[in-house]
């Protein structure tokens, strides 16, 4: 199926003549042009530039849109912005993809109901579309109805913690905000807030770092540009970069050495290394003396557990003598770091990636790598005071929450709570909520006896079930008749399958009169322009979804102006009057406003948020919840047991962005299928060659089929597959059952498993990748 | 206009493929025949739609460390392709800018049958596309960096880590060398490939491998 978008006119050049072709001569045109010997075009319609804030992944690089006579035909990086793309004006492929998304056939128009009664991945929906006005209305009833006749609680969003999603849950009172982060960087984030007293910051100075000691980091492998360039400037000024992971990552192949370490077994270096630091006394005295509280406690701790090199020998098989090289070299050298981002081996792989987190930062800590030049930076990043309430006071009047027992069972977490937003919004918890869902419908209360009961209503905005581990037993759940789903998304989603409405947002690309902050690599505070094409078709932002929403259930007493409320916020923060533009101040200024500070006063670290006020080697606040207050090796739950075993790691390809830009025609012609990568000597045991089909069975009890990629660079008991194929939506005719999905392996975790690694899993991480699969042989 | 050098420094590579959705883009290529249909396609190949492909290939050293090599494949642009002199139809011109491009007005493989291009060249580069019914290969984007923007081609402008570049010939020959002496204590094998004083002269593309030509599967003295 060759897709072609043939529907932009294009010109061809003879002679440096500008003429006008009409749409019906354009296919002419391009005929004759091809005959001139190129198939590329000049074009003679207007051209303008437009800037924005890429929104395709997280890193959030500030770009500049090409327009033709109003159509985007090119996504470049935006020079002025120093820190995304290094001011070198570049982009990722990723985010080059959005202009395809933007325009693909299979995009959401316009609002969906579902007809058919029955929900299934091989039922078809029998989609009809209707008004923005129905879709109001018919879910403003299912709301009103959940809410009048069993309570706000009853209403369930699949939401991230941010601004407008908050305000919607707030409005319905309801405490169940569902999020991603514990299947992402919970455990980060917790971490960071038990021993810093913030939440985990993605700001790394990588570019002056001089030693690089990474776990599973591979932000270069992904083509996040911040941390790309940061990696590549550092490693071109000479930094040593030291690499642990399974398999050899780009990251590890630009490293200076690369260990192929056992799965779930790095806590165990980290803990060796923090051992000879201390033991030798190569630890930042200073800093350690000015800013670290508990250094006594840790050097007890290590010595007293027995935490040499030698013991985490005999657990990851790395030669003592590496780690106490390398804990040497580290922290001898200039500015050593240890970076870390989100589901590296710190997010929620294993039982005991929290307490590896935990080792990590205090490894960091040890050598003075917060708030260093070359470090970790604690975030500066919300530059948009003032907040909602300066602007809104009389709309922000919320109702009570309906109680705080939550239908995943985060409320039997409180650590997780007080670490993110203190209890006022979630950041889980996906692993448990085809548990909980499936524990209302049985009526079975929660293991500490508080009754669980049945949502009616789920909301889910920018999700998918993709994204769960183990997701059939959450398509199951959805599929039950009492829960109405509403589905708001840019293009079809699996979830989006199963919805009873589907409304269609727009994609960043078309955001305008806005602007974008961002917490990746924030060295300084920053604002950019959105100053995108405008809703295409019958789309709308979410802000207006909400508005419309709210308004049908409480006319006018939720109802805000985000528009100009966000124009009023980028005239504070540039320092505009009331009657001043900021968008055109933005656009005369690079589409980027920043305060740049550099280098930073390391201030922050004189008032951190703990109880000591310092950075907590032992953390006061775990002990007070009864957690281990510093990290203790726990093994991974589950180990190798036949030769036909495997553990599992996965991966992100650097052109996927999870499922954003799964049905762009040109990505999926680079690798249209995900691969399982296996070493060569399992590969002989079942006489797999690259290009075979294998059988794998996961855990969960599923049998699929993947092809095979034999590679040397990967430990022969471990296979490792991509994230982000399988889809089963029959809308995205690109994406649609291509490869399988790697969350098929994987095992959902439960409440009661989650509350038994709670002692020392504070962050209750999901332990996505704390299972082993099963090779049954040759397709 | 001068003659321009794509310099293609693989030890900057991180394989993300940029420059081939780059490409495809630029050329208003389609998805590749029966890709969509979720066959992988191992391995990578130029084909008639497909300008550049990023291979990789593993290599283990004589110490036994193992390390991934990519290796972006496309036109050599040779300074005396042997494409054009086997041209039945004189279909293939050099450009002022070093490129070597197949003129598709002139281009008719139902005329010369055989498709003599893609046999004498010694890398393989063109390929049939069944859809317009003509040989096809990189252009070196002559019809981007000819309208006086200053661009610079597809590939080069969308590779997020500067591994790949573009500019005038002694310019880029100087960086690579200076590239080259950079990497020499890191990567004892890297060289300059193609050589430059090859069947086919000074090519307008030029790599910075870090290993020996073998180990991405290159012909040595070719």
């Amino acid at each position: 199926m060759a897709i072609r978008r043939r529907d932009f006119l294009k010109w061809a050049g003879i002679g440096g003549l500008s003429i006008t072709v009409s749409p019906l001569l354009s296919h002419t045109m391009k005929a004759f042009n091809i005959l001139q010997g190129g198939e590329a075009y000049a074009y003679y319609l207007p051209t303008e530039f437009k800037y924005s804030m890429c929104g395709t992944c997280d890193n959030n690089c500030g770009v500049i849109l090409k327009l033709v006579d109003g159509v985007v035909k090119e996504i470049s990086g935006n020079p002025a912005d120093e820190l995304s793309s290094g001011g070198q004006g570049k982009i990722c492929v990723k985010g080059q993809s959005a202009m395809r998304n933007l325009y693909d056939p299979d995009l959401l128009k316009k609002p969906l109901k579902r007809t058919n009664l029955n929900k299934g991945k091989d039922e078809d929906p029998g989609w009809v579309a209707i008004s923005w006005d129905e879709a109001f209305t018919l879910i403003a009833e299912r709301i009103r109805n959940a809410i009048d006749t069993v309570g706000p609680r009853f209403v369930l969003g699949l939401l991230r913690p941010t601004e407008v999603p908050m305000h919607f849950v707030d409005a319905i009172g309801t405490p169940n905000q569902v999020c991603h982060v514990d299947t992402c960087y919970i455990t980060h984030d917790v971490a960071w807030w038990a021993t810093l007293g913030v939440n985990k910051s993605r700001t790394l100075e990588l570019e002056e770092a001089t030693y690089l000691l990474c776990f599973g980091y591979d932000m270069p492998g992904k083509s996040k540009m911040a941390q790309l360039n940061g990696f590549l400037a550092a490693r071109g000024k000479g930094a040593k970069i030291v690499v642990f992971d399974p398999r050899l990552s780009v990251t590890a192949n630009m490293a200076d050495e690369w260990f192929a370490i056992k799965p779930g077994t790095d806590l165990a270096v980290v803990l060796a290394m923090i051992q000879v630091i201390i033991n030798e006394n190569l630890y930042n005295a200073a800093y350690v003396s000015s800013y670290c509280y508990g250094f006594d406690e840790l050097a007890a701790h290590v010595n007293s557990q027995g935490y040499t090199p030698e013991w985490a020998e005999s657990i990851c098989g790395i030669p003592a003598d590496d780690i106490r090289r390398i804990a040497r070299e580290f922290a001898a050298s200039e500015r050593p770091l240890s970076p870390a981002y989100k589901r590296d081996v710190g997010g929620p792989l294993y039982a005991n990636s929290f307490s590896f987190c935990q080792a990590q930062i205090i490894l960091n800590a040890l050598v003075g790598a917060f708030e260093r030049v070359g470090g970790f930076w604690i975030p500066r990043m919300p530059a948009t005071p003032p907040s909602l309430a300066a602007f809104a006071p009389s709309k922000v009047n919320y109702p009570p929450k309906d109680g705080n027992i939550r239908v995943d069972g985060q409320h039997l977490f409180p650590s997780v709570t007080k670490a993110i937003g203190g209890g006022k919004k979630s950041k889980g918890n996906f692993s448990h909520l085809a548990d909980g869902l499936r524990r209302a419908r049985l009526g079975e209360p929660f293991p500490d006896g508080t009754p669980s009961y049945p949502v009616k209503v789920i909301i889910s905005h920018s999700y998918d079930s993709h994204s769960f581990p183990n997701p059939d037993t959450l398509v199951a759940e959805l599929c039950n008749p009492d829960i109405f789903l509403v589905v708001i998304d840019t293009i079809p989603s699996n979830i989006g399958w199963l919805a009873d409405v589907v409304l269609p947002e727009t994609w960043w690309v078309e955001i305008k009169n806005n602007f974008g902050t961002t917490d990746q690599h924030s060295l300084w505070n920053r604002m950019y322009l959105r100053d995108g094409v405008g809703a295409l078709w019958d789309r709308k932002g979410f802000s207006a979804m909400v508005n419309g929403i709210l308004n049908k259930l409480w006319p006018g007493q939720f109802d805000i102006d985000w528009g100009t409320l966000n124009l009023q916020r980028m005239r504070n923060v540039i320092g505009l009057g009331p009657t001043e533009d900021p968008v055109a101040w933005l656009r005369a200024h690079n589409g980027i406003w920043e305060n740049k500070v550099y280098p930073p006063i390391p201030q922050n670290l004189a008032n951190l948020g703990t109880p000591s006020k310092k950075i907590e080697l032992y953390s006061q606040r775990l002990a007070q919840d009864g957690h281990e207050p510093m990290p203790v090796w726990h093994p991974k739950l589950t180990e190798r047991s036949a030769a036909d075993e495997f553990y599992v790691v996965t991966n992100h390809t650097p052109y996927h962005r999870m499922n954003k830009n799964r049905n762009d025609y040109l990505i999926m012609d680079l690798q249209p299928e995900n691969l399982l990568y296996i070493h060569p000597d399992a590969a002989a045991m079942f006489g797999l060659k690259t290009g075979d089909y294998a059988w794998i069975s996961s855990p969960t009890g599923k049998t699929l089929k993947i092809r095979v990629k034999v590679i040397k660079g990967i430990r022969p008991d471990t296979v490792m597959t991509e994230h982000g194929y399988g889809h089963f939506n029959r809308n995205l005719r690109v994406a649609f059952n291509k490869g399988i999905n790697d969350g098929d392996l994987l095992p959902e975790s439960t409440v009661s498993e989650s509350l038994r690694r709670y002692p020392y899993n504070a962050a209750m991480g999901s332990a996505i990748l704390d299972t082993v699969i099963r090779i049954l042989g040759k397709a | 206009m001068a003659r321009k050098v794509l310099l293609i420094d693989s030890s900057l590579c991180i394989s993300c493929r940029a420059c081939q959705v780059a490409c495809k883009v630029w050329n208003d290529l389609p998805a590749e025949p029966g890709m969509q249909e979720g066959r992988c396609d191992l391995p990578p190949r130029l084909t008639g739609t497909r300008y550049t492909v990023v291979k990789d290939y593993e290599h283990q050293n004589g110490s036994g460390k193992i390390s991934l090599l990519f290796f972006k494949d496309q036109c050599r642009h040779c300074q005396y392709p042997i494409c054009a002199k086997v041209c039945p139809l004189k279909a293939i011109e050099i450009k002022p800018t070093g490129a070597v491009v197949i003129m598709g007005n002139k281009c008719n493989p139902s005329r010369c049958r055989t498709r003599p291009c893609e046999r004498a060249c010694i890398y393989q580069v063109p390929k049939f596309n069944q859809e317009l019914g003509k040989m096809r290969k990189c252009t070196l984007c002559f019809n981007r960096i000819s309208d006086g923007s200053g661009r610079a081609t597809a590939c080069a402008d969308a590779c997020p880590t500067g591994a790949i570049s573009f500019g005038d010939y002694s310019v880029m020959v100087q960086k690579a060398y200076e590239r080259l002496n950079d990497l020499l204590p890191k990567y004892p094998n890297a060289r300059l490939y193609p050589g430059q004083n090859g069947p086919c002269g000074n090519t307008s593309v030029l790599w910075i491998l870090t290993e020996s030509l073998s180990a991405y599967s290159l012909l040595i003295g070719r």
